[in-house]
């Protein structure tokens, strides 16, 4: 440390103050009462922008005055860096330190949150502000139930809840390769071979083929299909050469948590779930958990299975080994729409040359176990519902302007507002907006959608050649408003959305997870019951894999008692019968 | 570390003639006082959490306090036992093996005549300090996976082709372990020891060699000698630490399958607590306790006895 | 090998270590060989996967993306479209002016406080135990990172640069080693200093210090690479002040942000890349200045050495 060495440190101390006491920026004509900060769970990609108030939909939509005195709104988002929501958002929370709007995603129910005097009752603003959302909320019993709540026989608004005009296509879903059908496979009816292909080599979604499943279909159905599908993987890996794959992924634990699979073979899963009577289960040791498993060792034993799959403890559930799938090598696994196709396509004479992926619906049951585990359609599975996530106004915005905040956020549940949320500027918007460059930047002059033939919202094909986050960015999804579905489209080829629809062909009528039904919880209920499913699930983590491989046999009586009995010492009645309490007083179907 | 004082003959100092004489180190010392008081003393209200039934709403003072239940829930859990033996023995091996490695590294540094070699070697071995740790786990996946470069090697000397990650024998994982953590520090740490090596008194050394010493005989008659205080308070210190951090790495490498011998109190808590719906910070704060007061006894018992053997002693 | 030990020797005086007289036995000759190779080769394990991690810096991203085992050189041809991808955001160049200024600053502030209670610590005092322990007793036991927060923001300094500044500074184990780098400057020096009638401060500070630093540039050296890494205390106490976070905070957002580049219909492989550049861009400017500080380091100890 010498003279050289104390100089830069004065240097440094005196440059760190500096910068310490430099502002922040104004905030463009807002008033204090009118500026509100917003936490928000994640944004959109940095590549695009760095700050989420600089999303072009926002500060269109705040160029005009809002409420009764028509003023300046202004937000100021606060965005947790990747990986760290989950702390920040716990931080905030205990320290006190809260934002005025806080996005819903990972917080505790609204009923709670206010409750503990973190929220405000926005019943008085909502029903003399916010007009379209009132009108919205009442179209429908099911959006009543999870957005109001009643007390005393009245109505309450804890939250403004995003609301679907119609459910959300799934992101992911089981998926085959229809191209080595045609390629390897045979008409089981008639043993001649399938013809098949793309009608438009240019188009990934112009496939036609004759291909007839076992069950007699153009898709697979049944268990015995998705079998017939794994021998003609198997000669096409050996007709290919692939000798380090398998027909099919599966995650990590041997099962996936949100179901799925798991309730193909009798219904249900191997946590809690409520049965067609709306009785409460705990599948755990229940005779269709282990017929799943007794159908999964199988498929170990023949090598169908992934042989590593529980080491691939760092992938998704619906992503897999992507490195193998984007190589061509796998048969069948849960997948994004992204991978639907020919998009994985690489043109590269490798093994996806003429690839052709399509979307299948959850097998049913015909081959294992006895006659209760079969032919019963799957009842717990993925499904979007037509409320989701939402804001919380917390009481630090208390005293702030709140009849202008809730008149900009009333505007997003009206139609011109929801295109705006949803999809982006129009062209004439874009045109009018001459202060903001984002659209003009990527090619989007023509504006995120112009209206099609029909009358529909059809995306620019800008967005849809994307594919990628630019349609976030130039939208205002962290919005609570209304989410369009019905009207828009995303420019979708036919078999590309039977792909999609094929994942939501059965309704989830069993897992009552993340429902109104948990949602109404107390706090004291929701962590009894989310202690022991942590518990239960963390033994069965731990030990579905030795069925599944062998190491313990799951026709053995003995083996499957020593798995119940464990199961049964952590006492998982007690949560069986919380459960069975609030589907009584909220069903959720 | 606490010199062998030179008794001071006489009556005894009193708090009043102690405060007369060293009040300007007191002095010196006050902005470090506050410094510790506001921000390590001040959240330790925080500890209060592992006694409660924690949650984010009602906060520190206004949740359930269940006493020692946190504590209960976690030695009971079922696979406590068989992660307390695990935190042991991976403590153990950083410890000792772990620990001696820069040591040992220092010493062959300073057996090098070849003053460029010498630095070159040494630069080249910081280079894994400055990989992260989620790269440096990436790393030995790729490496240790079926077909990794290490794993074809390690097939050349005859093992098996296999997913050495996956290996759930004993002591596979806890080898890997440790070499992850030897292959990160070795360099680094070894920093500190050379320093200590170089300023061990040239003259000494000197009439060593005129005596005819050779350079591995002065090395551990004269040098490591010198140097012995500096290693066994850092072994102290390494030793407290050694149960209660260091072990995060670990979520990154292991899998259901190699529980047995990977899943450590940490890794156990770490699912037990934030594996569910709902976050159970209160049990991850009692384990964190556990963890810090074991330490607390492994770093008291280590200095008593290092005292008692040795004659040096970190406090 | 006599002959090469002799020729180093004989025409390389200047860089060996000490010209002392050595007497070469066989022995020392057999030695020589097993540390030269032992030296060799935990270099060359040092360097290998960062190696690895350059090479695949710089190919190409379909191709490495099915590439098994170590890239020694780059494969499917050289890019730079990684580093490409990272640079496009500007906010990394003030990145890398934020972490400098953490990093200096909140040594030096660290520095400081070590020094301050590594030398009240090697005195002689009735306090030292209560001291000591007051330290030992923050490297075991913590509040946890809410209550921390909640003391930061009573101070006001959330949202500033002072919560990365001043609270992870130092530790206990820095003002441990600190103190027993005091310890090892001879007694003598000390009392000179004070019968010559220098204050506390003024023997601490000039006659202790420049004794001490062998150990001093140690922790120096510690905590510079430790505030260069450290993401953890910004994503906590600025998060939403994007134009304070430092280097790291970036690659961690970048890295999440490119990691699912796979889930698009049309994969820019290119973005498979960024993962590996960012651990080089991150690390470059601190293994390019290293042999600065290390050339510093030597130089202290030395001197401690010679005046010892």
């Amino acid at each position: 440390m010498k003279k050289s060495g104390k100089a830069l440190l004065t240097a440094a101390a005196a440059l760190s103050i500096s910068a310490a006491l430099t502002g922040c920026g104004g905030s463009g004509g807002a008033g204090d009462d009118t500026t509100f900060t917003w936490w928000i769970y994640s944004g959109a990609d940095s590549s695009y922008y760095t700050e989420y108030s600089e999303n072009p939909a926002i500060q269109y939509t705040l160029e005009k005055g809002w409420g009764p005195e028509e003023k300046k709104l202004a937000f100021e988002f606060w965005q947790p860096a990747s990986g760290t929501s989950a702390d920040n958002y716990t931080t905030m929370i205990a320290s006190g330190d809260l934002p005025d709007l806080i996005d819903a995603v990972i917080s505790e129910p609204p009923e709670i949150m206010h409750e503990k005097g973190y929220t405000l009752d926005l019943t008085e603003y909502v029903e003399q502000y916010m007009p379209n959302y009132v009108a919205l909320v009442h179209s429908n019993d099911t959006i009543l139930k999870n957005c109001v709540t009643m007390v005393d026989g009245e109505e309450h608004y804890y939250a403004l809840r995003g609301i679907n005009d119609e459910p959300e296509d799934l992101f992911q879903g089981f998926m085959y390769r229809r191209d080595w059908i045609v390629k390897y496979g045979t008409n089981p009816q008639t043993g001649a071979a399938f013809t098949g292909g793309y009608t438009d080599p240019e188009d990934v979604d112009s496939w036609e083929d004759d291909v007839v499943f076992p069950s007699g279909g153009p898709d697979p159905v049944y268990i015995s299909d998705w079998e017939w599908m794994f021998d003609i993987f198997t000669r096409a890996q050996a007709d290919l050469g692939i000798t380090d794959s398998y027909c099919m992924s599966l995650y990590y634990p041997g099962f996936t948590w949100s179901g799925g699979l798991l309730s193909c073979f009798g219904g249900g899963v191997n946590v809690w779930y409520q049965d067609e009577n709306a009785q409460v289960h705990f599948g755990g040791d229940e005779d269709p958990f282990r017929t799943y498993l007794m159908c999964m060792n199988s498929w170990y034993e023949k090598g169908w299975l992934d042989q590593s799959f529980n080491e691939r403890t760092s992938d998704a559930f619906y992503a897999i080994d992507s490195t193998a799938v984007r190589q061509g090598k796998v048969g069948l696994w849960d997948g994004q729409q992204s991978e639907l196709g020919g998009r994985i396509d690489a043109h590269d004479g490798g093994l996806t040359e003429g690839i052709f992926v399509a979307g299948c619906a959850y097998p049913i049951n015909d081959v294992y176990g006895n006659a209760d585990c079969q032919n019963v359609i799957p009842n717990c599975v993925m499904g979007n519902g037509l409320v989701s996530g939402g804001v919380m106004i917390s009481k630090a915005a208390e005293g702030k302007d709140l009849a202008a905040l809730c008149s900009y956020l009333d505007y997003f549940y009206s139609e011109e507002g929801a295109l705006i949320r949803t999809m982006g500027l129009s062209k004439d918007q874009v045109a009018e907006f001459t202060d903001n460059t984002f659209y003009g930047d990527y090619g989007l002059e023509e504006g995120a959608y112009y209206i099609g033939e029909d009358g529909r919202y059809v995306q620019s094909d800008v967005l849809v050649n994307d594919g990628g986050g630019l349609a976030v960015a130039c939208a205002f999804t962290k919005a609570p408003g209304l989410q369009l579905e019905k009207n828009v489209d995303r420019g979708f080829a036919p078999s590309f959305q039977a792909s999609i629809d094929r994942w939501s062909q059965y309704p989830n009528t069993g897992m009552f997870q993340g429902s109104i039904t948990t949602n109404s919880m107390t706090s004291e209920d929701t962590k009894t019951c989310d202690d022991l499913r942590s518990k239960v699930l963390e033994y069965m983590t731990n030990n579905a894999v030795d069925f599944i491989k062998g190491t313990k046999d799951i026709e053995s009586d003995e083996d499957w008692g020593v798995w119940c009995k464990t199961l049964q010492k952590y006492n998982y009645q007690k949560a069986t019968e919380i459960y069975q309490k609030y589907v009584d007083a909220h069903p959720f179907v | 570390m606490a010199k062998k004082k030179v008794p001071v003959p006489g009556k005894k100092i009193t708090w009043a003639m102690d405060f007369k004489k060293n009040w300007p180190i007191y002095v010196m010392f006050l902005p470090v006082l506050i410094y510790e008081l506001v921000l390590h003393y001040a959240p330790m209200f925080g500890i209060l959490m592992a006694f409660e039934d924690y949650n984010v709403i009602d906060g520190y003072f206004g949740s359930k306090w269940v006493g020692f239940q946190n504590f209960i829930d976690l030695f009971t859990g079922g696979d406590f036992p068989r992660a307390l033996r695990n935190t042991i023995i991976i403590a153990l091996l950083k410890g000792t093996i772990g620990f001696l490695a820069p040591i040992a590294f220092a010493v062959l540094l300073s057996l090098l005549h070849h003053k460029k070699y010498k630095r070159t070697v040494q630069t080249m071995s910081y280079l894994p300090n400055f990989v992260a740790a989620v790269v440096v786990a990436s790393l030995v996946i790729e490496f240790l996976g079926q077909d990794g470069p290490l794993t074809l090697l390690l097939c050349k000397l005859g093992a098996e082709n296999q997913n050495w990650l996956a290996n759930n024998k004993v002591p596979v994982f806890w080898l890997i372990y440790l070499f992850m953590g030897i292959w990160q520090s070795i360099g680094w740490g070894s920093i500190m020891y050379v320093s200590s090596i170089a300023t061990v008194s040239g003259d000494l050394q000197e009439a060593a060699a005129i005596d005819g010493a050779t350079r591995l005989q002065r090395m551990f008659k004269i040098t490591l000698p010198c140097i012995k205080p500096m290693i066994i308070m850092m072994l102290v210190l390494n030793i407290g630490l050694s149960f209660s951090t260091g072990f995060d790495n670990i979520l990154l490498l292991y899998m259901p399958s190699t529980y047995n011998v990977a899943d450590t109190v940490y890794t156990y808590t770490y699912r037990l607590a934030f594996g569910g719906g709902n976050a159970n910070y209160a049990l991850s704060a009692a384990s964190g306790l556990f963890q810090s007061i074991v330490g607390t006894i492994l770093l008291v018992g280590s200095n008593t006895l290092s005292k008692k053997l040795g004659d040096t002693s970190l406090f | 090998m006599a002959k090469k030990i002799k020729k180093i020797k004989n025409t390389n005086d200047d860089n060996r270590e000490s010209s002392m007289v050595e007497h070469f036995t066989g022995a020392d000759r057999v030695v020589d060989v097993v540390v030269y190779v032992l030296c060799g080769l935990v270099a060359f394990c040092s360097i290998i996967p960062m190696w690895h991690v350059l090479m695949s810096s710089l190919s190409d991203g379909k191709t490495l993306l099915a590439h098994e085992g170590l890239v020694v050189l780059p494969v499917g041809g050289f890019t730079l479209d990684g580093y490409k991808h990272l640079f496009q955001n500007a906010s990394v160049i003030q990145g890398y002016v934020n972490s400098l200024i953490y990093t200096i600053g909140s040594t030096a502030i660290g520095f400081f406080l070590s020094v301050l209670t590594g030398y009240a610590l090697s005195r002689d005092t009735k306090v030292k135990p209560i001291m000591m322990g007051l330290i030992m007793f923050t490297m075991l036991f913590s509040g946890g990172m809410v209550p921390t927060y909640m003391v930061i923001r009573a101070l006001g300094w959330t949202g500033t640069r002072w919560a990365l500044l001043v609270p992870g500074c130092t530790n206990a184990m820095f003002m441990v080693m600190m103190m027993n780098a005091f310890n090892a400057v001879p007694h003598e020096m000390y009392e000179a200093a004070r019968i010559d009638g220098a204050g506390h401060f003024r023997t601490m500070s000039q006659v202790m210090l420049p004794q001490a630093m062998n150990l001093g540039s140690v922790i120096i050296l510690n905590s510079v690479v430790g505030q260069w890494n450290s993401w953890l205390p910004a994503s906590i106490y600025v998060p939403n002040r994007k134009a304070l976070w430092p280097l790291q905070l970036w690659v961690k957002q970048i890295t999440a942000d490119n990691e699912n580049f796979l889930n698009t219909s049309n994969p820019d492989y290119s973005r498979y890349l960024i993962r590996f550049a960012v651990v080089i861009a991150a690390s470059l400017p601190i293994i390019v200045l290293f042999p600065f500080f290390q050339d510093k380091l030597e130089k202290g100890v030395i001197a401690g050495g010679v005046k010892g």
